[in-house]
């Protein structure tokens, strides 16, 4: 993965995480303390540094709250920090960086930087307001403990490398990420396991029947879903009638290790069904997920338009990018 | 460092740095104060005109800012109702 390809992709996950701590205090600005939240829950190396160290996103919620009434304190204002809703990033609009915020990627894509979390983080605890030491500080953990560990635990890219979200060789439609949540793994399990509450993670069902219609050959059995035809914000979004119906089927199942849900149209019989095989690691406080996405063609379907298909490699790879981040994202925000 | 520390400190002005710090916080808390209150007089039917002229600024401003930021649920009453 090139230097472009891969601070593209730590940008958005950055930006993501970042501006959806920043919608759940109220405010559609990500500054450096929402930067730093989220990498508390970087898959990477930067995060997993942060929390070695006591940075987790809880602690580093509060440590960022304390400064922050702390700072009021001193100013003689005693409202406190307004209370902390649910993220609704997804449902609001008009966000953007604060300048210092951005100046912070544009310095750890510069020369000589490689642009991927740990460039962000190391620049990040250097910033001049001294907003984040405070924060390393106000959580017990110690900043100069913090960058040498990420200087010394060596050459990030090499141990990364198979994270990164990309298509597999065998098929276009087809691609893997991988994330960390942060929660502990039978109740991301518990989660990912029940068809009623693939709704709460999965952006494209609506509901689920509370009974399944039958078994599938492989195992578990299938359920009887809607497809969802309104956006996060409210708006129509529009369905063919043909898509409205989903057939959720339970390919595989292995308690707090690995599920594989098959979502296929049976009004569409020809469309394409989507596999979405999910396997979940305990991690030192959460959990990491591995999520192997396809799109699998109908069976009886002959393979036409070979030609168009290698043309249209490029968009399918960025089109299976944003899927995949969206179900991170969509699982991630469950738990935070 | 201590919390009450750093508020001492920024009380008593001998720390310039915490105490120009602690403005930006004032200034995040005012936007997020300010985004809940324009939502708040939309749920209780105000107009964006209202709206602005209780802020100081004009309508257009303030509908800029706001039309997408506020909570999508919140049903606006239309400009010439």
């Amino acid at each position: 993965m090139s230097k472009f390809t891969r601070s593209a992709d730590t940008s958005h996950r950055l930006s993501l995480a970042a501006m959806e701590e920043a919608s759940r205090v109220g405010l559609r600005t990500a500054d450096i303390e929402h930067l730093l939240l989220a990498l508390t829950i970087d898959r990477d190396r930067a995060g997993r540094v942060l929390r070695r160290h006591g940075l987790t996103l809880e602690a580093a919620r509060a440590g960022v709250a304390a400064q922050h009434s702390a700072q009021l304190a001193g100013l003689g204002v005693s409202v406190g920090e307004p209370d902390s809703g649910r993220i609704v990033f997804h449902e609001t609009d008009g966000y953007t960086w604060s300048d210092r915020a951005g100046r912070i990627f544009t310095a750890a894509n510069a020369r000589g930087n490689a642009g991927d979390a740990v460039a962000v983080l190391t620049e990040l605890l250097a910033e001049p307001s001294g907003l984040i030491e405070a924060v390393v500080q106000e959580v017990g953990a110690n900043r100069a403990a913090i960058e040498h560990d990420l200087v010394s635990s060596g050459s990030a890219a090499s141990i990364d490398e198979h994270a990164e979200s990309r298509p597999r060789s065998s098929s276009p439609l087809a691609g893997t990420t991988e994330g960390f949540i942060p929660a502990p793994t039978a109740e991301v399990w518990s989660l990912l396991a029940d068809p009623a509450r693939i709704p709460e993670w999965e952006p494209s069902i609506a509901s689920v029947a509370a009974s399944p219609e039958g078994t599938t050959d492989q195992l578990g059995g299938s359920w009887r879903a809607r497809a969802t035809t309104t956006r996060p914000d409210g708006t129509e979004l529009k369905v063919a009638p043909a898509f409205r119906r989903v057939r959720l089927g339970l390919l595989a199942r292995e308690p707090e290790r690995r599920v594989v849900w098959n979502l296929a149209f049976p009004d569409a019989p020809r469309a394409n069904s989507r596999t979405i095989d999910i396997t979940l690691e305990p991690e030192a406080d959460g959990t990491r997920i591995r999520i192997a996405f396809a799109w699998d063609r109908a069976g009886d379907r002959p393979r036409r338009h070979r030609v168009l298909g290698f043309v249209l490699r490029p968009a399918y790879r960025v089109i299976i990018w944003v899927q995949l981040s969206q179900l991170v994202s969509g699982i991630s925000r469950v738990f935070r | 460092m201590e919390s009450s520390q750093i508020a001492a400190r920024a009380a008593d002005l001998s720390d310039p740095r915490a105490g120009l710090r602690a403005v930006t916080s004032l200034r995040a808390l005012a936007d997020t104060l300010e985004l809940r209150q324009v939502e708040a007089g939309l749920l209780a039917g105000m107009s964006w005109q209202q709206i602005a002229d209780a802020l100081g600024v004009t309508r257009q401003a303030v509908h800029k800012k706001y039309a997408k930021r506020i909570d999508p649920a919140i049903v606006i009453p239309r400009r010439h109702a």
